[in-house]
Order: structure tokens, then sequence, then C-alpha cells
């Protein structure tokens, strides 16, 4: 009989054949796994002083090796006198990632294990693991002992598996170091391979087989920069080897992942994502299905460490505990000088209690980089290299403090700098972390820039290599090919001839849109829209597509652009520049006199644009009546027609909403801020905004008909009646008027009703308002919602997506593929037929969206922070909100809100009644006269610039002057 | 006085008058049994365990007359139910023989039976803390059927099989979902050597005052009476008379099979206990 079973004693004898057996549980599920390894002898050490390795190297199935990385002269440091290749353990990765990524750290050997180990823990640390590896510059190798026949360690009976990876890294580095013993014996040079570890035990089982390994602190110190490397160690690391618990536990301890996941199936616990807010650290939220409201966490005991963005796991607490969310503004800052953080901070007010539960346990943390300042009173004044605790006070209000432990506490202070948390112990009231690196002085543009870019996860690296590999050879040079057989001129319509211009912002390089209109022979006028071609340049599934997809979205800051595609295509390939041919995606439409669209026509092109207007060019050029050349004479259509589409659109119940943005004037040398102006609408924005949402539009029906399952749509869903409430009724108590949110026609009406004659900004405001309570839209893919819920409630469309600005969102480069697809310029590349995969690129974009915009805004507020500086200005503005202790005041000038509190009115503060119903605020002036102020109100105040101590932000600061031309002050 | 050949159970080559000879010389003292073994005495088989590397336990085992059994077992944690049929579903069997029908209950029933023995200790050793169980499914492959009645070959598969079984080890308290230890190494046996093994079902035929364990078909073709005894430890725990005996059988007979049975059941099991530990 010819046995079924391969034994052991088989792959003993030849050891080119081994199997693992190990089991997963998933899902309460166990399953047993057993896989083959194939060992092999010809896995290269990778070191250039190896020759033996160098002669046995294979290629791939292509032929293709690859070129050895580790150097043939490797680093020395105080600590390892002879040169060396360094092999950290897994820890070390977990832990020390910043410390590896450091410059000074080059010549790294990865270990499979090691790797494999990381990505199990971690994937955000094997996905920078994978980076340095990829980036080539610090000659960091993973070596695959796992499948090299001398390198693979069996698992010993009762072994557990982490003392087998710990013998497998160590069973690496011996064989390292005797394979390069013998490669290099004749050469007379010497070579050691160094373990890094931070385990007591496994560096001690190292020494005894032989093996050099050192502790990574030691290895750190022998280093010239010791002092910026060891900060970068993560704490969490340090406490490893002394777990002497000392103090009191402050914190409850989590349970274990088996109970929650238990109790979260049984529904007696709840998982979410915890949301601090913003004007009370001690109060959480977590949203959970089970409960039409948020539920409340309250006190530094129930948030039970969780930082704002983890996913936990909640108790709900019993009835008799449940309380009203707070009203008051509670600062970290004041709260922990009077020390008493621990009691719950919940008003036991009238009205319902909403359920509060406490934090047992976080599934996965989602702690990231955070920016901040060291929190002065935590430095000491005399200056010391010794290490010291000290505490940074992140710049976002909803992040504790983080304990680090530095060496260069009087380097860092008053710099920006960044760190990560490491761990949360249950004897420390605040999390602990390590330093990153520094941005600079706190205040100075370079580091605020950076440190906002930070903040929002806004990736603003320069592009990688491999993105950049993939732009076309020729740079610059690159041009239209004028050969019609060209392949690449293949089903591309030639529409040179249009007469086509671009009208953009002034000084605008990354021009998407261009447009053209002329009359045809039946009455009806031809009206094109043309499209920056920027999927001829960026391909499905290359390096440049996976860096534009996870970006997202270009970036503008007022005095800088993160780009999403690199300058080469944004502002000169794809740019629909003017004078030069260039590939363009078109949308020509044939519509009547009435603005009708008769019929739609879709095609790649070829353009070449007259001229490239900014929106105040094209407004002088169409009102100047001599000009009657073809090119005016075609704008002069389009406006004629932008203005029947947007009467249209707006009959169809489109609304017309107001957010304030500002320009801020830059001198032109340093782009320091001068002044702040409120940007202008001419009738030319609305001109190219209309046949943009034409545009977008008809490509939306368009791809949806070719794609019901997969077309990547934008959607905005109408908002909640509930949130208008508050609305409704402050526009019913101080004006009389009514808004109707039954539909967004009603809606777009009722707001053309809401005018004060005395007061011409009213309506403005009412609209800003009202856009604050709407949702915002979102990209979503077809497949994903019904066809009802496509609708866009601001635009009145059925259907919309986004194709216009490809250059600038990820979202228009896929609808333009898409749409290819469906006119069947090209196939489909299947990335964008599988839903799944749709889903998490609109999950992504949306979140870069949001981000852009959250980024743009605090640029322009610390810009607008910065212009006003040292500067006392009287300006015009108007209460927005109103409360019993204090008024929010806008600004319109800069765009601006501020916080007027009552007791800032006086030195003392004065009395005051507040009248809910009717939203008015009653004081008493100096004099003993009473005077109100009321909601809308148009008022003087009083604008300056102030620091603000917590964040270190320069914030505007308003002072009330006189309230409704009565001076108060 | 030779009997009349039963009809469906073997249809041997035999002629009537071989088959009387064959019967004479089996009531014999001592009986001489036609390949010359002792009425105890098996015919040479081949088998060995843990074969196939994904299931829980596996054994294969190959029969003198060219028989050939695989048996795998699986076990999959489950959430209790409420439903009646309780841990009685605990044990799933379920036999194919190739190139029959699937729908033969009979033969999985003789297994089944067995296993779930009362007093076995198998389903304690199946419960997982307060809401979970093993759910163990029992694969029984006949890959040739032998030329005797497969109820032997199939027991002893299942024995060696079951014997090799490991439940992954439990690290989750009892209120919890389950949770394990990676480690197969740390996995538990579901018969401990220690507890009660799984049973095994011997084929025993008498003829006349003798009696023969492993009966070949021609000896099965001539037997007075053919019986299955399921054997457990060292307990009888189940006498089956099979279709196709000829005559009947004395008390006193019945008697030593059990005792004999005893007897060779645990030189089998000494048997194929060695078979693991290779």
């Amino acid at each position: 009989m010819t046995s079924f079973k391969r034994s052991h004693a088989d792959s003993r004898v030849s050891s080119e054949l081994s199997s693992k057996v190990f089991l997963r549980t998933s899902k309460g599920k166990c399953t047993k796994i057993v896989r083959e390894l194939y060992l092999r002898r010809d896995i290269p050490c990778s070191s250039k002083l190896c020759a033996r390795c160098m002669a046995d190297i294979k290629g791939d199935s292509y032929g293709r090796t690859r070129p050895f990385v580790l150097s043939s002269d490797p680093p020395v440091n105080d600590t390892i006198r002879e040169p060396h290749y360094m092999v950290p353990d897994t820890n070390i990765f977990l832990h020390c990632m910043d410390v590896l990524e450091h410059a000074a750290i080059t010549d790294v050997i990865i270990l499979q294990t090691v790797l494999d180990e990381v990505r199990a823990r971690s994937l955000p640390l094997y996905n920078r693991l994978r980076a340095l590896v990829a980036s080539g510059e610090k000659r960091f190798y993973v070596f695959h002992n796992e499948f090299r026949s001398e390198t693979y360690v069996r698992r010993e009976p009762g072994e557990t598996i982490n003392d087998r990876n710990d013998r497998a890294v160590r069973r690496g580095v011996q064989w390292y170091h005797e394979h390069l013993k013998e490669a290099i014996k004749d050469s007379g040079k010497s070579i050691a391979v160094v373990m890094v570890s931070n385990d007591k035990g496994n560096l001690e089982k190292g020494k005894s087989e032989g093996v050099t390994c050192c502790n990574i602190k030691d290895y750190v110190s022998g280093m010239k920069n010791s002092d910026e490397l060891l900060d970068m160690i993560s704490a969490a690391l340090g406490d490893e080897n002394a777990k002497a618990a000392k103090g009191d536990t402050l914190y409850s301890e989590y349970y274990s992942m088996s109970k929650m996941m238990t109790g979260v199936k049984a529904g007696t616990l709840h998982q979410g994502k915890f949301n601090l807010s913003p004007y009370n650290f001690l109060e959480g939220s977590i949203h959970v299905p089970s409960f039409d409201k948020p539920l409340l966490i309250l006190g530094r005991e129930n948030i039970n460490r969780s930082v704002h963005g983890d996913q936990v796991v909640v108790r709900v607490l019993p009835k008799d505990q449940w309380k009203q969310p707070s009203t008051k503004i509670v600062e970290e800052e004041t709260l922990t000088k009077n020390d008493n953080p621990d009691v719950s901070q919940g008003a036991a007010g009238e009205g319902k209690p909403q359920p509060t539960a406490r934090v047992v346990g976080v599934i996965k943390r989602n702690w990231r980089y955070y920016v901040g300042h060291l929190d002065p009173s935590s430095v000491p004044a005399v200056d010391g290299k010794s290490q010291r605790n000290v505490f940074l006070i992140p710049m976002d209000k909803k992040i504790p403090k983080i304990r680090l432990r530095t060496r260069q506490a009087s380097e860092l202070f008053g710099k920006r700098i960044v760190v990560s948390i490491d761990a949360w112990e249950r004897t420390s009231r605040y999390p602990s972390g390590h330093f990153v690196r520094s941005l600079g002085e706190v205040e100075t543009k370079e580091a605020e820039t950076e440190a906002l870019l930070l903040e929002w996860d806004v990736q603003y690296r320069p592009f990688p290599k491999a993105v950049l590999d993939c732009l076309p050879k020729e740079g610059h040079e690159w041009r239209v090919p004028q050969n019609p057989e060209d392949p690449r001129l293949h089903q591309r319509a030639d529409y040179r001839g249009l007469l086509v211009c671009s009208i953009d912002p002034p000084g605008c390089q990354d021009i998407d849109d261009a447009l053209h209109a002329s009359r045809m022979p039946n009455g009806n006028y031809e009206v094109g829209v043309h499209i920056a071609d920027v999927t001829h340049f960026v391909k499905p599934n290359t390096a440049m597509d996976d860096e534009a997809s996870v970006r997202g979205t270009t970036v503008y800051l007022v005095d800088k652009r993160i780009d999403m595609l690199p300058m080469l295509l944004g502002t000169d390939l794809c740019s629909l520049k003017p004078y030069v041919e260039r590939f363009a995606f078109s949308v020509i439409w044939e519509i009547t006199e009435d603005g009708e669209v008769v019929s739609t026509k879709f095609s790649k092109s070829i353009i070449k644009s007259r001229e490239a207007f900014s929106y105040e060019q094209a407004q002088i050029r169409i009102d100047d009546q001599s000009q009657t050349d073809e090119l005016t004479q075609g704008m002069r259509t389009l406006l004629m027609l932008s203005k029947k589409l947007r009467q249209k659109r707006m009959d169809a119940g489109a609304l017309n909403l107001a957010s304030p943005e500002v320009k801020i004037e830059t001198e032109s040398e340093t782009s320091d801020p001068i002044d702040v102006k409120t940007k202008k609408m001419l009738e030319t924005n609305s001109l190219v905004e209309e046949f943009m949402l034409l545009a977008n539009i008809s490509v939306a029906g368009k791809i949806y008909e070719a794609f019901p399952q997969t077309a990547m749509l934008r959607r905005h869903g109408a908002p909640p009646a509930s949130k208008f409430e508050e609305l409704q009724s402050q526009l019913n108590a101080t004006r009389g008027l009514t808004l109707r949110t039954e539909s967004s026609k009603a809606l777009a009406d009722s707001l053309d009703e809401c005018v004060d004659p005395a007061n011409s900004f009213f309506n403005t405001l009412v609209r800003i308002l009202a856009t604050r309570c709407m949702l915002s839209a979102e990209y979503f893919c077809s497949g994903t919602q019904a066809y009802p819920e496509f609708r866009h409630y601001g635009l009145a469309s059925e259907i919309y997506t986004h194709f216009t600005s490809p250059i600038r969102r990820y979202a228009d480069v896929v609808a333009h593929r898409q749409l290819a697809a469906a006119i069947e310029y090209e196939a489909l590349h299947p990335t964008l037929h599988s839903k799944a995969k749709l889903e998490g690129v609109c999950g992504n974009i949306n979140n870069r969206h949001r981000n852009a915009q959250m980024a743009g805004r605090s640029s322009v507020e610390y810009y607008v922070g910065q212009a006003l500086r040292g500067k006392v200005i009287e300006e015009e503005g108007y209460i927005m909100r109103i409360f019993s202790n204090g008024l929010v005041v806008f600004v319109p000038r800069f765009g601006v809100e501020g916080l007027i509190r009552v007791k800032d009115l006086a030195t003392v503060e004065p009395k005051s009644e507040y009248d809910a119903e009717k939203y008015t605020l009653m004081i008493e002036g100096a004099t003993g006269a009473w005077w109100s102020v009321g909601l809308f109100d148009k008022v003087v105040v009083k604008v300056m610039d102030d620091v603000e101590a917590h964040t270190g932000k320069r914030k505007i600061k308003m002072t009330l002057v006189s309230v409704k031309g009565l001076k108060v002050a | 006085m030779a009997p009349i050949q039963a009809s469906q159970q073997t249809s041997t080559p035999l002629s009537p008058v071989e088959l009387s000879y064959l019967h004479t010389s089996l009531t014999l003292t001592p009986p001489i049994r036609p390949d010359s073994r002792s009425p105890t005495q098996f015919r040479p088989l081949i088998a060995e365990s843990d074969i196939l590397p994904s299931t829980n336990g596996s054994a294969r085992m190959i029969w003198g007359d060219g028989g050939e059994c695989i048996v795998g077992v699986k076990a999959e944690a489950e959430k209790n139910s409420a439903a009646p049929g309780g841990s009685k579903d605990w044990i799933e069997i379920n036999v194919e023989v190739s190139g029959q029908r699937d729908d033969d209950a009979f033969l999985g029933m003789t297994v089944a039976e067995s296993l779930l023995v009362p007093g076995s200790g198998v389903l304690e050793r199946l419960v997982l803390g307060e809401r979970f169980h093993w759910k163990v499914f029992v694969d029984i492959l006949l890959l040739t059927p032998p030329l005797s009645h497969p109820a032997t070959l199939l027991t002893l598969t299942t024995y060696l099989a079951l014997r090799n079984t490991f439940l992954p080890k439990s690290v989750s308290e009892v209120a919890e979902d389950p949770v394990f230890d990676d480690d197969w190494g740390n996995a538990l046996p579901l018969y401990p050597t220690d507890k009660i093994p799984p049973p095994i079902t011997l084929l025993v035929v008498s003829v006349g005052e003798n009696i023969f364990f492993d009966p070949t078909r021609e000896e099965l073709a001539v037997g007075d009476i053919i019986l299955a005894v399921s054997i457990c430890g060292k307990k009888v725990v189940g006498v089956r008379t099979l279709e196709g005996g000829n005559g009947g059988v004395g008390r006193a007979v019945i008697k030593r099979v059990i005792k004999e049975s005893c007897q060779v059941a645990e030189e089998v099991f000494g048997s194929l206990n060695s078979v693991e530990e290779n």
C-alpha cells in the first residue's frame, strides 16, 4: 500500500518541504489551517559583500533580478564598533517605527517572520515599513527567512508562537552572521549582524546562543543624534521591562476581546466610534445602531481612556444615571487647575435625560500623529540634558494632553511638534507618547501650514519616484500627435477648429474646463464643454492612479496648493492652456433658444483653446459692446443660455445657498497677508457654473445608464425637517417670517422671502444659517442606493456626478473612465466594475474632501488672524447666535464669527436677562439704563487678534461697540 | 444437511457441496477455517492514522479482501440550540459507499448508535462554555466495500480516526463566545487515553458450537447466525443479529460470544492503539 501521508520523517531528511499547522478562530468558528512550505536554498542575503549569493541569483520568470540592497560599507556607531547590519525584532517595528524612519538608520534586514508579525499587529505600521523598503534610500531589505531551509524553524511542542518567532529571528541573525563570515573571510574585512530588541529574555537567549544583540536604547545611544532618536522611542516600550505599577489605578480595566465580542453580539454591549464634544472635554458621545440618540459618556472614569475617533465598546448605565448633555463650556485647562476632573460634569437639568454609558473596552485605536505645543507650565526653567516628563497640548481640543519623556524639553518649548500616542496605562491620567519631529516655531507660516496639513491628514509629501515614473517620458515637451494615423488619435474628435476659451479665477494654472458656443444653421445653439483628458495620462492600476486615489483631491490653502496629480500633468499637459493643442473629453449639446437640450454627444477630442480669461476679464469683454469677434459672441451666447438654464434650475427648486467666502490679499513677494476681502460674484462665475452643472448631470445620466450598479455618482440628501426647527422658530420670533421646508422648492421660495428692508445682509445671513442645517453631499456608488436616493437636494437634480475637474478631484477621474467605457472608447478597467472597490474609493474621497475643506478653512482662519495681527478694526457684524451668557457675532467682511461673553462687556459682569422665546438679551448698561440685543441684529464690533492660550492659535477676538447704532461701550 | 444458500447476503461462487464441506469443517473441534486462521484471528489488514492534515482526525484502513475505508473527523463550534434533539445531534455520521446510493442509513446507524453509548463521556467533552458545543462530523468513505460485511471495517477505521481526533483548546471564559489557542499542538484529544475509548463493532459468526471472528464471505454464507457485537471499553454494549443466518444458536454460545468478544476486542484495541504511536 502506498501511504497517503507525507510523513514528517520525509521532510526532515530532505528539508526542502515542510508544513505547518495552526488554528485560526474568527467569528466563533475555528479552522485548522495547514500550510505546505517549499524551502529553498537560493534566497539571497542581498549584501553587496557576498559574492556567493550574487553568483547564485536566479531571476524570476522573466529573468529579471533584483539588485542587492545592503551596502558593502554599512554604518558604525559607538555601541557597535564594527560595520554592521541591523536586524530589529517585531517590537522594535511596533514601537520605534519613527526611529527607523530617521535618516540616520540604514542597512536594516527585515526578517519575514518580523514582517508577518508586524502585519498581523498593525496594518498602518506594516504599510509604513513597506514604504521604507520600497523607497530604497535607506537600504532596508526583506529577507524571507521562512522560506530558506537553513533559517526555517519548526515550532517545538508546547512552544508559544511568540517564542518560536523569537527563535526564528535569532536563527536568522545567526545564519546571516555565519553566512557573511564565510563570504568575506578572504577579504580581511569584518562585518557584524546585530539583533536589536527590547525584550530582555530574547536578548539573553541571543547572547547565550552567540548572537550579537543589543537593546534598542543602547544602540541608539551610540549614535550621533541620540537625544532626538531616544525621544522617538515609544513610551510603551520603556514600560515593558519595568512594569511596576506605581500609584493608584485611575481607570477600570478593559474587558477581554472575546467578552466584548460576545456582549456586542448578544446586544448587552454596544460598539461605535467615540466622539468627544469640542466644548466639554469630559463629555463624549457614541452613536450605536440600537439607540436613536447618541449615548452620552460623561466623566473621566466613564470615558475610560478613549480618545476621539477610537472604536470602542460601551455598556449602557442604569436609567437613574441617565443625564442631559451639559450646557456649559468646560475646558481642560480650567479644570486641571482646580484638579477636580473625576466628577462627572453632566448637568442635572430638567427635560428628558439621555442614556449614558461607560466605555468597557477599545476595539481599535484610531491614533494618528498629533500636532501641538508643550505646556509651558510643565517645562522646567532650568536647562538640562536629563530626561524629563513634559505635557503636550494638542491643537485639536478633542485630544487630551499627552505626556512625553524628552531630553530636549527646553529646545522644543515654543515649537510646533508632532507626537504620537503609544499607550494609556490604567495608572496614568494622561496618555503617554513620544516625540516624532519638530515643525518649527509656533506661528511661523511653514510650521503652521504643515501642522494643519498633518491635523487634517493631507498627504503633502512630494510624489514618490514610482509615481513620477508614470509620467510621459517627453515631460514638458509632450505634444499632441500630428500624424492622423497615431493610435492615440483613434476615435478622438478633432475640435481644434472650434473657438474654445476658458474662464477661471485669476492666476489659475490647473485649467480643467473650457467652453465654446456657436449658432447652428437650424437656429439652435451648439454648446461644448471641454474637460482636461486626465485619464489619457493616468491609467488605472498604476502607481500614479493609486496615489491620486489616496490623495482624493487637491487641497487649496491660502498660499499653497497640495496637488492630487504631479505638477507636470496638473499645470501643463492636462491643463487646457490657451494657444496650445490639448487632449480633452468633450460634451457637446444642441440647445434651443429657450435653453432646452435637444441632444447630447460625448467624445474624446483634441482642442485648442483660443484664450484663458479670468472671470473679470471675461466680464469686461462681454460687456464691451465694441468687441464683436466670434469668440466674444460665443461668450455672449453662453451667458444668455446660462441665465436661462439657471432660471430653470431655480424654478425646479434649486437652492441658492451662501457660505461666507473671503479672499486674502497677500504681498506678492513674501506672500504675507495684508488684507482680507470678501469674494465678489460676477455673472461669468455663474456662466461657467451653469454649464459645468449641465455637463455633470448629462454625464451622470450616461454612466448610470451604462453601469447601473457601479456608476460613480454624487448625492445630497434632503435635510430632516427637525434640523430646521430652531431656525424656523428664530425667524418666527424675531421677524415673523416662516420658513417652509417640505421641499427644496418651498425652501428656496421661502428663503427668497426672508428679507429685512432695514438690513440688506439679513437674507445672506439666513442663507448661511440654512446652509448649516443641510446635510453634506457625498459620493456614492450607484448600486448602493435606490434611484430616488440619488437626488441632489441643493441642485434639485435627480442625478448628479462630478466630471468637470479631473485634475483636482479623483471622483471625476473615475467618472471619466466610466464615461469613456460607456461611449465604447475603451474597455472599463475591472476595478471599476467592482462595487466593493468603488465603495472604498467613495469612502476615502468623501473623507478627503471634507478634510480638504477643513484644512482650507483652517488656513483662511490662520491668515485672517495674521492679517489682523496688531490691528484693531471697527467693523459691522450681525448676531448669529444668542445665549444666556453670550453672543456670537458674524463679521461678513472677514467671514469670521466670534464669541462675546456678557461678562466681558464690562469690568464687573453686568446684570442680564435672557428671553429665550424672543431670542433677546437685556443687559444693564454702565449708567444703569437697560439695553437689549436680539438675534440677527446689526452691531458694530472691534475686531482684534488674540492668541488662544490653549491651542496656541492666533484667533479673532471681538468686543461690542454698538448695537443698532446705539453705543454700548 | 447442507445449509440452503442465503439469497442476498453473500453470493459465494461455492457449490452446495463445497458449502456443506465448509460447514462441516467449521463445526469440528478444533475447527478448521479455510485460511487456517484460529477462530479469533483477524485477517491481515493495513491501517494508518492522521492521513488528512486538514481534518481534526483521520484514518485509513485496507482489509485483506480489498475493502478500503477512509474516515475523516471534523469539528465545528456551534451554538446550543433549544431543538429537541439536544446533545444527540452533536455527532453526525455520514457513510458513503462508492458506487452505491447514499440513502442506505443502516451502516451509519450501526456506527452512530454505538458511538452515543450513554456514560461514555464523549458528549461532556464536546461542551464549550455555557452556550456553545462542538459539533463533530464523522465522514466515512468506503472506497471499496469488502466482500464480507463492512461493519467491522467501518468501525475499526472510525475508532482509529476518533482516537486521533483533537479539538482545539478553548481559551475563553464559559460565558463568552469561544476563542481558541492557535497552537494545534495544544489541541486536546477527543478520547483521552484514560477515558472510555470509542466503541467498535465486531462481526462474529457461529457455526455449530464454534464461533469465529472476522468471518470471510464464505464463512458468513455457512454461519448459523451472524452477530454484530459492539464493544465499548471492556463491556459489550450491543449485540445485534444480521440477516443471513441459517439456523439458531444456543444460549451458551451467545454467552461465549460475549466473553470472547471482550477478549478479542482488547487485543484489537491494543493493536489499533499501536498504530497511533507510529
